[in-house]
């Protein structure tokens, strides 16, 4: 009997549509638990992304070799979200049709922003490992949403109060930001913290000069450190993040910035700065972090991960992305192991109020508004005659939970 | 104030000519090939890098700094080689929306050969002890952007006297503005275009070695300097090399006193400028006649 193109078409297709569905199905019930890793790969930030990955594979490594969750092994899926909302929201949407229901990662507030006005139509969730808008967790919060890390309010308050303990001495303090909602967001928290942590603590006034706002990628600020120089500041509060930070410091360093003022921080961007200026980092530097591994010296899942991160021969140090996605995937990991199934109303009342145990010791995820209470942590970076030509020279293990404010989830954050 | 001022102008010459450096490649490449050749930005990166890869973060000497930017300009020329066969001639015949695509493919490619040869750290990169110093006239003025001022205005002079006043650069006008005609006349078409597409790669990694010290060296440094040069190749006039130099200028300038002026609305200056100018003058500040 002679097959025709038609008959072989057809069955062609239903011998895919029979093959396929089944393949389907016990990919689905049989053995995995996919977790969506979405985060950015590209550009100034694919640093901060490619330890995203690295900590969220750690953790699913971890899960799977103590046998997984109720039999089930994870399985995490990576998608690159080029610091653009609407590739974030496909590669969701292409996820999301592959039987993806879990979700992390999210480096840059604007793309999760995005990502979380989709996750209730997706049946989602999304447990956020970076993005610091204090937005997230208030006026735009969204109930599919949680935040594992610590954000611009606690971050930057907490930094407001160390340098506000560290240099007593320092009364003019002045500032410079990106022209968008995070440096907006991270000025708001400093002009409240800074001066109120100068009067409790030494009952002292402070000055806060004009902020000076920046776009981002620029390439050169050294009209804006000429500016900075010429205010008479004491301190500095630097709330650029990336490559623009590093540019910042470099040319801040060549102009003799860093040398005349006493000290300054930045609030993100971990040990991003000091790796690549190496003996050129200036000396009174506190850096942000998401989890600085050397404040957690006794903490047996830290240690796993710095011990994990060595072997594999990523380097030495580390960052907070890779502590905070390996949170974010024990945090996900305890809710399914408490019985929680892969839908978002499954999910959603088991992770709220949860505490677990992480890389930053003990974190709860608050009922009201899904915002992590953990510490804050921030590291003294400066030069050093060694392999790296910088070293961490102090830290500071901040409870975050003073600064973290009200929820008020729906509402904008109040200050005062 | 008085000093922020002379300061800001001071330095946006600096930034007007780094970004001249950027886009005279681009202004040629448009002139002799007629397309936006997007992965220009990501020439100069790699460029960048290259330097970087050959000198560390502090080249021992002025003459290895100068060196590294060479290789990086030999190097890029000749991936530009491998671009005009590869990819341009090929597409010589067809309309110029599709070397437009091309140009993005190649920009991707660059892109990802990048991201996988150099990593996705941030460097940083200083200027030979020779050009680090800063000579205090009132205001900080660095060696080093004087030396940026300086070589832009030789890649100019270069540019504006090979293309107009040497025989070979008026080869190059002709197949520019004429291909057919140039032909008929018995002038080596492809081998002029191909000489042309070598220079203009060539001048994208020659701006990555020269100016690697001006900021931090990251997968994002083409971009930050692209946009600038599309604004330059636009209000200069399509593939002008003496309209880009003015318009670098200007555009330098305008950048730099928007932070002192206008520091709480940074950037507005540059979108603004481009609007007045294209309104001003469609044709560009010297209309190329090839367009």
């Amino acid at each position: 009997m002679r097959t025709n193109r038609r008959q072989f078409i057809g069955g062609a297709l239903g011998l895919g549509a029979l093959s396929a569905f089944p393949i389907s199905a016990i990919a689905q019930s049989g053995g995995t638990i996919k977790i969506g890793l979405i985060t950015s790969l590209q550009g100034g930030y694919a640093a901060f992304g490619q330890n995203h990955q690295r900590g969220a594979q750690f953790a699913v490594d971890e899960i799977n070799a103590a046998g997984g969750i109720g039999g089930k092994k994870l399985e995490l899926v990576v998608r690159d979200d080029g610091l653009k909302p609407d590739i974030g929201i496909a590669a969701a949407r292409e996820l999301a049709a592959d039987g993806v229901r879990i979700f992390t990662g999210g480096l840059v507030s604007g793309v999760v922003l995005a990502l979380n006005g989709i996750m209730g139509e997706l049946d989602s969730i999304f447990v956020s490992a970076a993005a610091h808008g204090n937005n997230l967790t208030h006026e735009d919060f969204k109930p599919n949403y949680f935040r594992v890390t610590d954000y611009s309010a606690m971050r930057v308050g907490a930094g407001s109060h160390l340098v506000a303990q560290r240099y007593k001495d320092a009364k003019v303090w002045g500032s410079i930001a990106p022209d968008a909602e995070i440096g907006r967001s991270v000025m708001e928290v400093v002009n409240f913290h800074l001066p109120r942590a100068y009067k409790e603590l030494h009952g002292a006034e402070v000055k806060m000069t004009e902020t000076l706002w920046t776009k981002f990628g620029a390439t050169d600020y050294r009209n804006e450190i000429a500016r900075l120089m010429s205010q008479g500041i004491d301190g500095l509060i630097v709330g650029l993040g990336g490559a623009d930070e590093t540019t910042f410091l470099q040319q801040a360093g060549q102009l003799g910035l860093t040398k005349k003022i006493q000290g300054f921080f930045t609030s993100g961007s971990e040990f991003l700065g000091a790796i690549a200026l190496k003996e050129r980092t200036p000396e009174n530097y506190w850096s942000g972090f998401h989890w600085y591994y050397g404040a957690y010296p006794d903490n047996p899942i830290a240690k796993r991960v710095v011990d994990t991160f060595r072997e594999k021969g990523y380097g030495k140090h580390p960052d907070g992305f890779v502590g905070m996605t390996h949170a974010a995937i024990s945090a996900i990991s305890a809710a399914l192991a408490k019985g929680a199934g892969e839908t978002s109303k499954e999910l959603i009342p088991a992770l709220e109020g949860m505490s677990f145990d992480s890389v930053k010791g003990k974190i709860t995820l608050r009922k009201e508004d899904h915002q992590a209470i953990s510490d804050v942590n921030y590291a003294l970076l400066g030069p050093a005659k060694n392999e790296d030509g910088w070293e961490v020279v102090d830290f500071a293990r901040v409870d975050g939970e003073p600064f973290a404010g009200a929820p008020t989830p729906g509402q904008p954050l109040k200050f005062g | 104030m008085m000093s922020l001022y002379l300061y800001a102008i001071y330095n946006g010459l600096v930034l007007g000519l780094a970004i001249f450096l950027v886009s005279s490649g681009l202004t040629l490449a448009f002139g002799i090939m007629k397309i936006f050749n997007f992965a220009h930005g990501a020439f100069f990166m790699v460029g960048a890098y290259t330097a970087y890869a050959l000198t560390g973060q502090e080249a021992s000497s002025l003459f290895v700094f100068l060196g590294a930017a060479l290789v990086a300009a030999l190097l890029i020329g000749f991936v530009g080689v491998i671009a005009d066969f590869a990819v341009f001639r090929r597409l010589a015949g067809v309309p110029a929306e599709y070397t437009l695509m091309a140009a993005f493919g190649i920009l991707l490619l660059s892109n990802g050969v990048s991201k996988i040869a150099f990593g996705q750290a941030v460097h940083t990169v200083y200027p030979p002890e020779a050009l680090s110093a800063f000579l205090d006239v009132g205001i900080p003025v660095s060696v080093y952007g004087l030396f940026i001022i300086g070589a832009g205005i030789v890649v100019f002079l270069a540019l504006e006297v090979g293309l107009n006043r040497l025989w070979f650069g008026k080869l190059v006008l002709a197949v520019a503005r004429d291909p057919w005609m140039a032909n008929v006349a018995g002038l080596r078409v492809q081998r002029l275009k191909l000489f042309s597409v070598v220079l203009a790669f060539a001048l994208a990694g020659l701006a990555g070695g020269l100016l690697v010290a001006n900021q931090a060296l990251s997968l994002d440094l083409g971009h930050s300097y692209l946009l600038y040069a599309f604004c330059v190749v636009i209000v200069g006039g399509l593939g002008s090399i003496r309209g880009a130099f003015i318009a670098s200028i200007l555009f330098g300038l305008a950048e730099s006193l928007n932070a002192v002026v206008l520091p709480s609305l940074p950037g507005i200056a540059t979108y603004s400028l481009l609007i007045i100018l294209v309104l001003i003058r469609p044709q560009g500040l010297y209309p190329e006649l090839s367009q």
